[in-house]
Protein backbone atom coordinates (compact mmCIF):
# COMPACT_ATOMS: atom_id res chain seq x y z
CA UNK A 1 0.00 0.00 0.00
CA UNK A 2 3.03 2.37 1.03
CA UNK A 3 4.89 1.44 -2.19
CA UNK A 4 1.55 2.08 -4.14
CA UNK A 5 1.32 5.84 -2.57
CA UNK A 6 4.93 6.97 -4.44
CA UNK A 7 3.03 6.78 -7.88
CA UNK A 8 1.36 9.68 -8.59
CA UNK A 9 -1.39 7.83 -10.99
CA UNK A 10 -2.67 5.53 -7.51
CA UNK A 11 -2.86 8.91 -5.57
CA UNK A 12 -5.13 10.70 -8.54
CA UNK A 13 -6.86 7.51 -8.73
CA UNK A 14 -7.32 7.16 -4.43
CA UNK A 15 -8.85 11.20 -4.62
CA UNK A 16 -10.59 10.13 -7.56
CA UNK A 17 -12.55 6.96 -5.73
CA UNK A 18 -12.59 9.50 -2.68
CA UNK A 19 -14.33 11.72 -4.88
CA UNK A 20 -16.80 9.84 -6.98
CA UNK A 21 -18.29 7.72 -4.01
CA UNK A 22 -20.41 10.95 -1.74
CA UNK A 23 -21.51 12.04 -5.37
CA UNK A 24 -22.36 9.02 -7.31
CA UNK A 25 -23.97 7.39 -3.90
CA UNK A 26 -26.02 9.86 -3.07
CA UNK A 27 -26.81 10.93 -6.53
CA UNK A 28 -28.04 6.85 -6.86
CA UNK A 29 -31.12 6.36 -5.21
CA UNK A 30 -32.88 9.61 -6.79
CA UNK A 31 -31.68 8.21 -9.72
CA UNK A 32 -33.61 4.89 -9.00
CA UNK A 33 -36.76 6.38 -6.70
CA UNK A 34 -37.05 8.55 -10.35
CA UNK A 35 -36.78 5.56 -12.61
CA UNK A 36 -33.70 6.85 -14.52
CA UNK A 37 -31.53 3.73 -14.56
CA UNK A 38 -32.14 3.36 -18.11
CA UNK A 39 -31.20 7.18 -18.65
CA UNK A 40 -27.68 6.92 -17.05
CA UNK A 41 -27.36 4.25 -19.69
CA UNK A 42 -27.96 5.74 -22.40
CA UNK A 43 -26.01 8.86 -20.88
CA UNK A 44 -22.91 6.46 -20.94
CA UNK A 45 -23.78 6.08 -25.03
CA UNK A 46 -24.10 9.61 -25.39
CA UNK A 47 -20.83 9.49 -23.79
CA UNK A 48 -19.20 7.87 -26.37
CA UNK A 49 -21.01 9.64 -29.12
CA UNK A 50 -19.73 12.88 -27.69
CA UNK A 51 -15.85 12.01 -27.56
CA UNK A 52 -15.69 10.78 -31.09
CA UNK A 53 -17.81 14.02 -31.99
CA UNK A 54 -15.50 16.64 -30.05
CA UNK A 55 -12.60 14.23 -31.57
CA UNK A 56 -13.56 15.11 -34.65
CA UNK A 57 -13.85 18.64 -34.03
CA UNK A 58 -10.32 19.22 -32.89
CA UNK A 59 -11.15 18.35 -29.19
CA UNK A 60 -7.70 17.05 -27.59
CA UNK A 61 -8.37 12.97 -26.73
CA UNK A 62 -6.76 13.53 -22.81
CA UNK A 63 -9.79 16.37 -22.40
CA UNK A 64 -12.52 15.55 -24.15
CA UNK A 65 -14.81 17.29 -21.98
CA UNK A 66 -16.80 19.88 -23.96
CA UNK A 67 -17.88 16.99 -26.45
CA UNK A 68 -19.05 14.55 -23.93
CA UNK A 69 -20.59 17.07 -21.70
CA UNK A 70 -22.27 19.07 -24.17
CA UNK A 71 -24.22 16.48 -26.27
CA UNK A 72 -24.96 14.17 -23.32
CA UNK A 73 -26.28 17.31 -21.64
CA UNK A 74 -28.11 17.89 -25.32
CA UNK A 75 -29.59 14.60 -25.57
CA UNK A 76 -30.74 14.44 -21.67
CA UNK A 77 -32.28 17.82 -21.73
CA UNK A 78 -34.10 16.85 -25.76
CA UNK A 79 -35.10 13.23 -23.62
CA UNK A 80 -37.00 15.87 -20.90
CA UNK A 81 -38.23 17.73 -23.32
CA UNK A 82 -40.18 15.39 -25.38
CA UNK A 83 -41.00 13.01 -22.54
CA UNK A 84 -43.09 15.76 -20.69
CA UNK A 85 -44.87 15.83 -24.15
CA UNK A 86 -45.26 12.50 -25.26
CA UNK A 87 -47.27 10.12 -24.22
CA UNK A 88 -44.85 7.30 -24.40
CA UNK A 89 -43.34 5.51 -21.69
CA UNK A 90 -40.00 6.84 -20.29
CA UNK A 91 -38.04 3.96 -21.01
CA UNK A 92 -39.11 4.18 -24.86
CA UNK A 93 -38.20 7.03 -25.24
CA UNK A 94 -35.15 6.52 -23.36
CA UNK A 95 -34.86 3.71 -26.03
CA UNK A 96 -34.95 5.51 -28.61
CA UNK A 97 -32.59 7.93 -27.93
CA UNK A 98 -30.24 5.58 -27.23
CA UNK A 99 -30.49 3.99 -29.96
CA UNK A 100 -29.62 6.81 -32.11
CA UNK A 101 -26.91 8.19 -29.70
CA UNK A 102 -25.16 4.82 -30.09
CA UNK A 103 -25.79 4.73 -34.37
CA UNK A 104 -24.43 7.92 -34.57
CA UNK A 105 -21.47 7.32 -32.28
CA UNK A 106 -20.38 4.43 -34.14
CA UNK A 107 -20.66 6.10 -37.36
CA UNK A 108 -18.12 8.85 -36.08
CA UNK A 109 -16.00 6.27 -34.16
CA UNK A 110 -14.81 4.43 -37.56
CA UNK A 111 -14.20 8.37 -38.85
CA UNK A 112 -12.49 9.39 -35.50
CA UNK A 113 -9.95 6.46 -35.27
CA UNK A 114 -8.01 7.16 -38.29
CA UNK A 115 -6.48 10.19 -36.58
CA UNK A 116 -6.53 8.39 -33.18
CA UNK A 117 -5.27 5.28 -31.37
CA UNK A 118 -8.27 3.14 -30.51
CA UNK A 119 -6.79 2.30 -27.20
CA UNK A 120 -7.24 5.83 -26.26
CA UNK A 121 -11.11 5.89 -26.93
CA UNK A 122 -11.17 2.52 -24.94
CA UNK A 123 -9.78 4.26 -21.65
CA UNK A 124 -12.48 6.81 -22.08
CA UNK A 125 -15.48 3.67 -22.70
CA UNK A 126 -14.40 0.92 -19.79
CA UNK A 127 -12.34 3.68 -17.73
CA UNK A 128 -8.88 4.30 -16.96
CA UNK A 129 -6.37 4.98 -13.99
CA UNK A 130 -3.20 6.29 -15.89
CA UNK A 131 -5.23 8.60 -18.22
CA UNK A 132 -6.60 10.45 -15.23
CA UNK A 133 -4.80 13.65 -14.90
CA UNK A 134 -4.89 16.56 -11.85
CA UNK A 135 -6.91 18.91 -14.11
CA UNK A 136 -9.87 15.74 -14.11
CA UNK A 137 -9.89 15.35 -10.49
CA UNK A 138 -10.28 19.59 -10.12
CA UNK A 139 -13.19 19.34 -12.69
CA UNK A 140 -14.46 16.36 -10.64
CA UNK A 141 -14.32 17.90 -7.05
CA UNK A 142 -15.52 21.41 -8.42
CA UNK A 143 -18.62 20.06 -10.46
CA UNK A 144 -19.13 17.17 -7.65
CA UNK A 145 -19.60 19.96 -4.88
CA UNK A 146 -21.39 21.98 -7.11
CA UNK A 147 -23.74 19.05 -8.03
CA UNK A 148 -23.83 17.86 -4.06
CA UNK A 149 -24.64 21.39 -3.08
CA UNK A 150 -27.72 21.83 -5.69
CA UNK A 151 -28.88 18.40 -4.77
CA UNK A 152 -28.83 18.97 -1.06
CA UNK A 153 -30.69 22.30 -1.92
CA UNK A 154 -34.16 20.57 -3.99
CA UNK A 155 -33.43 16.98 -2.09
CA UNK A 156 -36.40 17.05 -0.25
CA UNK A 157 -38.35 17.94 -3.14
CA UNK A 158 -36.82 16.02 -5.54
CA UNK A 159 -37.81 12.96 -3.30
CA UNK A 160 -41.54 14.06 -2.51
CA UNK A 161 -41.62 14.18 -6.69
CA UNK A 162 -40.34 10.72 -7.17
CA UNK A 163 -42.54 8.96 -4.72
CA UNK A 164 -45.72 10.49 -4.80
CA UNK A 165 -45.91 12.87 -7.70
CA UNK A 166 -49.65 14.47 -6.37
CA UNK A 167 -48.46 15.34 -3.65
CA UNK A 168 -45.40 17.11 -4.82
CA UNK A 169 -47.94 19.26 -7.02
CA UNK A 170 -50.35 20.38 -4.06
CA UNK A 171 -47.12 21.53 -2.01
CA UNK A 172 -46.32 23.50 -5.52
CA UNK A 173 -43.25 21.88 -6.40
CA UNK A 174 -42.56 22.70 -9.90
CA UNK A 175 -42.29 18.93 -11.64
CA UNK A 176 -40.93 20.32 -14.99
CA UNK A 177 -37.95 22.15 -13.42
CA UNK A 178 -36.87 19.13 -10.88
CA UNK A 179 -36.95 16.98 -14.00
CA UNK A 180 -34.53 19.11 -16.10
CA UNK A 181 -32.57 20.09 -12.89
CA UNK A 182 -32.11 16.09 -11.87
CA UNK A 183 -31.19 15.50 -15.63
CA UNK A 184 -28.43 18.19 -15.57
CA UNK A 185 -26.82 17.05 -12.04
CA UNK A 186 -26.56 13.35 -13.50
CA UNK A 187 -25.18 14.29 -16.78
CA UNK A 188 -22.62 16.55 -14.73
CA UNK A 189 -21.89 13.65 -12.27
CA UNK A 190 -21.49 11.10 -15.34
CA UNK A 191 -19.37 13.23 -17.29
CA UNK A 192 -16.82 13.94 -14.70
CA UNK A 193 -16.66 10.44 -13.59
CA UNK A 194 -15.95 8.69 -17.22
CA UNK A 195 -12.16 8.89 -17.22
CA UNK A 196 -12.50 6.47 -13.37
CA UNK A 197 -15.32 4.61 -14.37
CA UNK A 198 -15.65 4.48 -18.10
CA UNK A 199 -19.12 5.94 -20.47
CA UNK A 200 -20.38 1.86 -21.07
CA UNK A 201 -19.68 1.40 -17.17
CA UNK A 202 -21.01 4.33 -15.05
CA UNK A 203 -24.49 3.20 -15.48
CA UNK A 204 -23.43 0.51 -12.63
CA UNK A 205 -21.78 3.46 -9.73
CA UNK A 206 -25.63 5.54 -10.13
CA UNK A 207 -27.70 2.59 -10.04
CA UNK A 208 -26.15 -0.33 -7.94
CA UNK A 209 -25.51 1.45 -4.41
CA UNK A 210 -28.93 2.27 -3.93
CA UNK A 211 -30.31 -0.92 -4.83
CA UNK A 212 -28.25 -2.39 -2.93
CA UNK A 213 -28.50 -0.39 0.00
CA UNK A 214 -32.07 -1.02 0.06
CA UNK A 215 -32.25 -4.29 1.68
CA UNK A 216 -29.88 -2.79 4.45
CA UNK A 217 -31.69 0.38 5.24
CA UNK A 218 -34.22 1.00 7.88
CA UNK A 219 -34.82 4.47 6.36
CA UNK A 220 -33.83 6.87 4.07
CA UNK A 221 -31.25 8.23 5.40
CA UNK A 222 -29.77 4.74 6.16
CA UNK A 223 -30.14 4.52 2.64
CA UNK A 224 -27.84 7.29 1.27
CA UNK A 225 -25.66 6.50 4.47
CA UNK A 226 -25.39 2.32 2.92
CA UNK A 227 -25.12 3.94 -0.53
CA UNK A 228 -22.49 6.39 0.30
CA UNK A 229 -20.34 3.34 1.78
CA UNK A 230 -21.18 0.75 -0.71
CA UNK A 231 -19.99 3.48 -3.49
CA UNK A 232 -17.00 4.08 -1.56
CA UNK A 233 -15.98 0.29 -0.70
CA UNK A 234 -16.57 -0.32 -4.78
CA UNK A 235 -14.83 2.71 -6.19
CA UNK A 236 -11.28 1.52 -4.05
CA UNK A 237 -11.61 -1.80 -4.08
CA UNK A 238 -12.36 -2.02 -7.84
CA UNK A 239 -8.93 0.59 -7.79
CA UNK A 240 -7.08 -2.20 -5.69
CA UNK A 241 -8.34 -5.27 -8.04
CA UNK A 242 -6.93 -3.22 -11.39
CA UNK A 243 -3.29 -2.18 -9.38
CA UNK A 244 -3.39 -6.12 -8.59
CA UNK A 245 -4.55 -7.38 -11.93
CA UNK A 246 -4.57 -6.64 -15.67
CA UNK A 247 -8.05 -5.00 -15.79
CA UNK A 248 -9.40 -1.91 -16.19
CA UNK A 249 -10.48 -0.17 -13.42
CA UNK A 250 -13.85 0.64 -14.57
CA UNK A 251 -15.16 -3.37 -15.03
CA UNK A 252 -13.00 -3.94 -11.68
CA UNK A 253 -15.76 -1.25 -9.85
CA UNK A 254 -18.69 -3.15 -11.40
CA UNK A 255 -17.44 -6.58 -10.33
CA UNK A 256 -16.99 -5.03 -6.29
CA UNK A 257 -20.40 -3.68 -6.92
CA UNK A 258 -21.94 -6.64 -8.23
CA UNK A 259 -20.65 -8.31 -5.41
CA UNK A 260 -21.74 -6.33 -2.44
CA UNK A 261 -25.23 -6.29 -4.81
CA UNK A 262 -25.71 -10.28 -3.86
CA UNK A 263 -24.14 -9.81 -0.42
CA UNK A 264 -26.94 -7.10 0.70
CA UNK A 265 -29.58 -9.67 -1.30
CA UNK A 266 -28.34 -12.33 0.71
CA UNK A 267 -27.89 -10.66 4.39
CA UNK A 268 -30.60 -7.86 4.20
CA UNK A 269 -34.60 -7.83 5.20
CA UNK A 270 -37.26 -9.21 2.34
CA UNK A 271 -40.01 -6.98 1.94
CA UNK A 272 -43.15 -7.37 3.82
CA UNK A 273 -45.38 -6.93 1.44
CA UNK A 274 -47.35 -3.88 2.96
CA UNK A 275 -50.10 -2.18 0.73
CA UNK A 276 -47.46 0.60 0.33
CA UNK A 277 -44.90 -2.05 -1.83
CA UNK A 278 -45.51 -2.05 -5.29
CA UNK A 279 -44.08 -2.64 -8.37
CA UNK A 280 -45.33 -0.80 -11.32
CA UNK B 1 -67.36 39.97 -8.55
CA UNK B 2 -64.40 38.97 -9.82
CA UNK B 3 -62.28 41.86 -8.69
CA UNK B 4 -61.42 44.35 -5.84
CA UNK B 5 -59.18 41.26 -4.45
CA UNK B 6 -56.90 42.32 -1.05
CA UNK B 7 -53.30 42.78 -1.31
CA UNK B 8 -51.96 39.02 -1.99
CA UNK B 9 -54.33 37.49 -3.92
CA UNK B 10 -53.83 36.66 -7.43
CA UNK B 11 -55.87 39.12 -9.44
CA UNK B 12 -59.39 38.05 -10.49
CA UNK B 13 -59.65 35.82 -7.15
CA UNK B 14 -63.28 36.46 -5.93
CA UNK B 15 -63.31 38.64 -2.88
CA UNK B 16 -63.03 36.26 0.21
CA UNK B 17 -63.20 32.81 -1.90
CA UNK B 18 -60.09 29.67 -1.72
CA UNK B 19 -60.44 28.91 -4.88
CA UNK B 20 -62.54 30.07 -7.80
CA UNK B 21 -63.13 28.69 -11.21
CA UNK B 22 -64.28 29.91 -14.63
CA UNK B 23 -65.69 28.78 -17.62
CA UNK B 24 -63.49 25.45 -16.67
CA UNK B 25 -63.10 22.79 -19.96
CA UNK B 26 -61.11 19.56 -19.58
CA UNK B 27 -60.77 16.78 -22.14
CA UNK B 28 -60.47 17.58 -25.67
CA UNK B 29 -62.93 20.11 -27.85
CA UNK B 30 -63.96 17.70 -29.61
CA UNK B 31 -65.12 15.75 -26.97
CA UNK B 32 -65.02 17.21 -23.69
CA UNK B 33 -65.44 16.06 -20.35
CA UNK B 34 -66.88 19.00 -19.29
CA UNK B 35 -67.42 22.51 -20.63
CA UNK B 36 -68.15 25.89 -18.78
CA UNK B 37 -67.82 24.41 -15.37
CA UNK B 38 -68.09 27.57 -12.79
CA UNK B 39 -67.36 26.61 -9.25
CA UNK B 40 -66.41 29.49 -5.95
CA UNK B 41 -65.28 27.85 -2.56
CA UNK B 42 -65.59 30.51 0.27
CA UNK B 43 -63.75 29.33 3.67
CA UNK B 44 -65.76 27.07 5.29
CA UNK B 45 -67.58 24.88 2.47
CA UNK B 46 -66.65 21.17 1.39
CA UNK B 47 -68.07 20.95 -2.49
CA UNK B 48 -68.68 17.19 -3.11
CA UNK B 49 -68.20 16.46 -7.01
CA UNK B 50 -70.42 13.05 -7.79
CA UNK B 51 -70.99 10.90 -10.82
CA UNK B 52 -70.07 7.39 -12.57
CA UNK B 53 -66.73 6.65 -13.32
CA UNK B 54 -64.99 8.53 -16.28
CA UNK B 55 -67.51 11.86 -15.75
CA UNK B 56 -63.99 13.99 -14.76
CA UNK B 57 -64.25 14.19 -11.26
CA UNK B 58 -60.55 13.58 -10.48
CA UNK B 59 -59.48 15.09 -13.77
CA UNK B 60 -61.09 18.68 -12.41
CA UNK B 61 -58.97 17.87 -9.13
CA UNK B 62 -55.51 16.80 -11.30
CA UNK B 63 -56.65 20.70 -13.41
CA UNK B 64 -56.61 22.16 -10.06
CA UNK B 65 -53.15 21.25 -9.81
CA UNK B 66 -51.76 21.92 -12.64
CA UNK B 67 -51.90 17.90 -14.01
CA UNK B 68 -53.31 18.37 -16.63
CA UNK B 69 -54.65 20.89 -19.28
CA UNK B 70 -57.74 22.79 -19.63
CA UNK B 71 -59.49 25.64 -20.67
CA UNK B 72 -61.03 28.50 -18.62
CA UNK B 73 -59.19 30.03 -15.61
CA UNK B 74 -58.48 28.41 -12.34
CA UNK B 75 -57.48 30.79 -9.12
CA UNK B 76 -56.22 29.81 -5.72
CA UNK B 77 -56.05 32.19 -3.07
CA UNK B 78 -52.57 32.17 -1.12
CA UNK B 79 -52.59 28.86 1.09
CA UNK B 80 -51.62 25.62 1.26
CA UNK B 81 -53.06 22.86 -0.41
CA UNK B 82 -54.02 19.35 1.30
CA UNK B 83 -54.25 16.68 -1.29
CA UNK B 84 -55.51 13.24 -0.99
CA UNK B 85 -55.12 11.82 -4.14
CA UNK B 86 -57.12 8.21 -5.31
CA UNK B 87 -54.60 5.96 -6.63
CA UNK B 88 -51.28 6.42 -5.03
CA UNK B 89 -48.95 3.27 -3.79
CA UNK B 90 -45.54 4.21 -2.45
CA UNK B 91 -42.81 2.65 -4.63
CA UNK B 92 -40.94 0.31 -2.72
CA UNK B 93 -37.45 1.52 -4.06
CA UNK B 94 -36.83 4.12 -0.86
CA UNK B 95 -36.45 2.99 2.33
CA UNK B 96 -38.72 5.87 4.02
CA UNK B 97 -40.34 5.51 7.09
CA UNK B 98 -43.57 7.30 7.88
CA UNK B 99 -42.02 10.04 9.86
CA UNK B 100 -39.44 11.11 6.23
CA UNK B 101 -42.51 10.86 4.20
CA UNK B 102 -44.34 13.93 6.59
CA UNK B 103 -40.92 15.51 7.18
CA UNK B 104 -40.00 15.73 3.23
CA UNK B 105 -42.97 18.78 3.25
CA UNK B 106 -42.30 19.92 6.50
CA UNK B 107 -38.30 20.55 6.68
CA UNK B 108 -35.72 22.65 4.12
CA UNK B 109 -32.44 20.66 5.48
CA UNK B 110 -32.22 17.83 3.21
CA UNK B 111 -33.38 14.83 4.85
CA UNK B 112 -30.74 12.58 4.54
CA UNK B 113 -28.81 14.80 7.54
CA UNK B 114 -32.16 13.96 9.46
CA UNK B 115 -35.24 15.36 10.61
CA UNK B 116 -35.17 18.31 11.87
CA UNK B 117 -36.72 19.28 15.58
CA UNK B 118 -39.69 21.36 14.49
CA UNK B 119 -40.35 18.95 11.28
CA UNK B 120 -40.39 16.19 14.16
CA UNK B 121 -42.72 18.29 16.39
CA UNK B 122 -45.33 18.53 13.28
CA UNK B 123 -44.92 15.16 12.17
CA UNK B 124 -45.53 13.42 15.67
CA UNK B 125 -48.61 16.11 15.93
CA UNK B 126 -50.25 14.62 12.04
CA UNK B 127 -49.54 11.40 13.06
CA UNK B 128 -51.22 11.13 16.49
CA UNK B 129 -54.33 13.14 14.59
CA UNK B 130 -54.76 10.20 12.42
CA UNK B 131 -54.33 7.78 15.18
CA UNK B 132 -50.57 6.48 13.69
CA UNK B 133 -48.77 8.71 16.83
CA UNK B 134 -45.55 5.90 17.35
CA UNK B 135 -45.21 4.74 13.85
CA UNK B 136 -42.58 7.31 12.76
CA UNK B 137 -40.03 4.44 12.32
CA UNK B 138 -42.02 2.13 10.14
CA UNK B 139 -41.33 1.95 6.32
CA UNK B 140 -44.19 3.58 3.93
CA UNK B 141 -44.19 0.52 1.98
CA UNK B 142 -44.63 -1.78 4.67
CA UNK B 143 -48.13 0.42 5.91
CA UNK B 144 -51.71 -1.43 5.10
CA UNK B 145 -54.06 0.10 2.96
CA UNK B 146 -55.82 1.61 5.47
CA UNK B 147 -52.84 3.00 6.91
CA UNK B 148 -51.47 4.35 3.96
CA UNK B 149 -54.60 6.23 3.38
CA UNK B 150 -54.59 7.62 6.80
CA UNK B 151 -50.66 8.95 6.39
CA UNK B 152 -52.31 10.95 3.07
CA UNK B 153 -54.73 12.11 5.96
CA UNK B 154 -52.44 12.52 8.30
CA UNK B 155 -50.17 14.94 5.28
CA UNK B 156 -53.17 16.81 3.76
CA UNK B 157 -54.60 18.04 7.16
CA UNK B 158 -51.63 18.82 9.43
CA UNK B 159 -50.45 21.86 9.15
CA UNK B 160 -54.28 23.14 8.20
CA UNK B 161 -54.56 23.61 4.27
CA UNK B 162 -56.60 26.60 2.65
CA UNK B 163 -57.64 24.25 0.04
CA UNK B 164 -58.49 20.76 0.37
CA UNK B 165 -58.93 18.21 -2.53
CA UNK B 166 -59.93 15.00 -1.22
CA UNK B 167 -60.50 12.22 -3.90
CA UNK B 168 -61.82 9.02 -2.50
CA UNK B 169 -60.19 9.74 1.16
CA UNK B 170 -61.85 7.22 2.82
CA UNK B 171 -61.62 4.44 0.83
CA UNK B 172 -60.26 1.64 2.93
CA UNK B 173 -60.65 3.10 6.47
CA UNK B 174 -62.39 1.17 8.80
CA UNK B 175 -64.79 3.10 11.15
CA UNK B 176 -62.87 4.18 14.00
CA UNK B 177 -60.27 6.00 11.26
CA UNK B 178 -63.91 6.91 9.17
CA UNK B 179 -65.00 8.44 12.43
CA UNK B 180 -61.84 10.22 13.18
CA UNK B 181 -60.95 11.50 9.30
CA UNK B 182 -64.33 12.96 9.65
CA UNK B 183 -64.00 14.52 13.07
CA UNK B 184 -60.58 15.78 11.15
CA UNK B 185 -62.14 17.45 8.90
CA UNK B 186 -64.95 19.57 10.47
CA UNK B 187 -62.29 20.63 12.57
CA UNK B 188 -60.52 21.75 9.42
CA UNK B 189 -63.78 23.15 7.97
CA UNK B 190 -64.56 25.01 11.02
CA UNK B 191 -61.30 26.55 11.03
CA UNK B 192 -61.49 27.87 7.54
CA UNK B 193 -60.23 25.48 5.05
CA UNK B 194 -62.47 24.63 2.31
CA UNK B 195 -62.48 21.57 0.33
CA UNK B 196 -63.75 19.43 -2.91
CA UNK B 197 -64.54 16.47 -2.22
CA UNK B 198 -65.20 13.53 -4.85
CA UNK B 199 -66.47 10.53 -3.58
CA UNK B 200 -68.90 7.69 -4.16
CA UNK B 201 -69.94 7.12 -0.85
CA UNK B 202 -72.91 8.99 -0.68
CA UNK B 203 -74.12 9.08 2.53
CA UNK B 204 -70.19 10.51 3.28
CA UNK B 205 -71.45 13.14 0.93
CA UNK B 206 -74.75 14.11 2.50
CA UNK B 207 -73.10 14.18 5.95
CA UNK B 208 -69.93 16.39 5.54
CA UNK B 209 -70.62 18.87 2.40
CA UNK B 210 -72.40 22.15 2.32
CA UNK B 211 -73.24 21.62 -1.28
CA UNK B 212 -72.68 18.92 -4.03
CA UNK B 213 -72.54 18.98 -7.93
CA UNK B 214 -73.39 16.13 -10.11
CA UNK B 215 -70.81 15.62 -13.07
CA UNK B 216 -72.10 14.09 -16.21
CA UNK B 217 -70.27 15.41 -19.53
CA UNK B 218 -71.04 18.81 -17.87
CA UNK B 219 -72.64 19.88 -14.87
CA UNK B 220 -75.94 18.05 -14.60
CA UNK B 221 -77.44 19.00 -11.16
CA UNK B 222 -76.01 21.45 -8.44
CA UNK B 223 -77.66 22.03 -4.96
CA UNK B 224 -77.53 20.79 -1.50
CA UNK B 225 -75.73 17.79 -1.09
CA UNK B 226 -79.41 15.16 0.18
CA UNK B 227 -81.15 16.75 -3.23
CA UNK B 228 -77.78 15.86 -5.85
CA UNK B 229 -76.90 12.43 -3.84
CA UNK B 230 -80.59 11.42 -4.11
CA UNK B 231 -81.22 12.14 -7.82
CA UNK B 232 -78.10 10.59 -8.26
CA UNK B 233 -78.68 7.50 -6.55
CA UNK B 234 -82.68 6.91 -8.08
CA UNK B 235 -80.89 7.48 -11.68
CA UNK B 236 -78.01 4.91 -11.32
CA UNK B 237 -80.99 2.65 -8.97
CA UNK B 238 -83.11 2.72 -12.28
CA UNK B 239 -79.96 2.04 -14.51
CA UNK B 240 -81.25 4.81 -17.19
CA UNK B 241 -78.56 6.49 -19.36
CA UNK B 242 -79.88 9.83 -18.28
CA UNK B 243 -77.97 11.84 -20.77
CA UNK B 244 -80.66 14.46 -22.31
Amino acid sequence: MSELLAYPWFVRGLIAALLLAPLLGTLSHVVVARRLAFLSTALGQAALTGLTLGLALGEPIDSPYGGIGGFCLLCALALVWVKRRSTLPGDTLIGVFAAFTLGLGICLLVAVTQRFNIHQIEAVMFGSLLTVTTRDLVLLAALGVAALLVLARRYNELVLDSVAPPLARAEGIPAARLDYLFVVLLTAAIVVSLKIVGALLIEALVVIPAAAARPLARSLRGQVGWSVAIALLATLGGLFVSVRFPVPIGGAIVLVLALLFGVAFAVGRRPRGGAGESSR
Amino acid sequence: MPTNAPPGLPPNIIHGAVLSIEQLGLGPRTAPLCEGFDLVLAPGELHALIGRNGAGKTTLLRAILGEVEFRGSIRRAAGRVGSVPQAWRFEGVLALTVGEFLALARQRAPLFLGTTRSARAAVDAALAAVDLAGCERRLVSELSGGELRRLLLAHALHPRPALLLLDEPTEGLDAAALARFEGLLRAALAAGSAGLLVSHDLALVRRLATAATWLDGGVRMRGAPDAVARAFAERELAGVDGRP
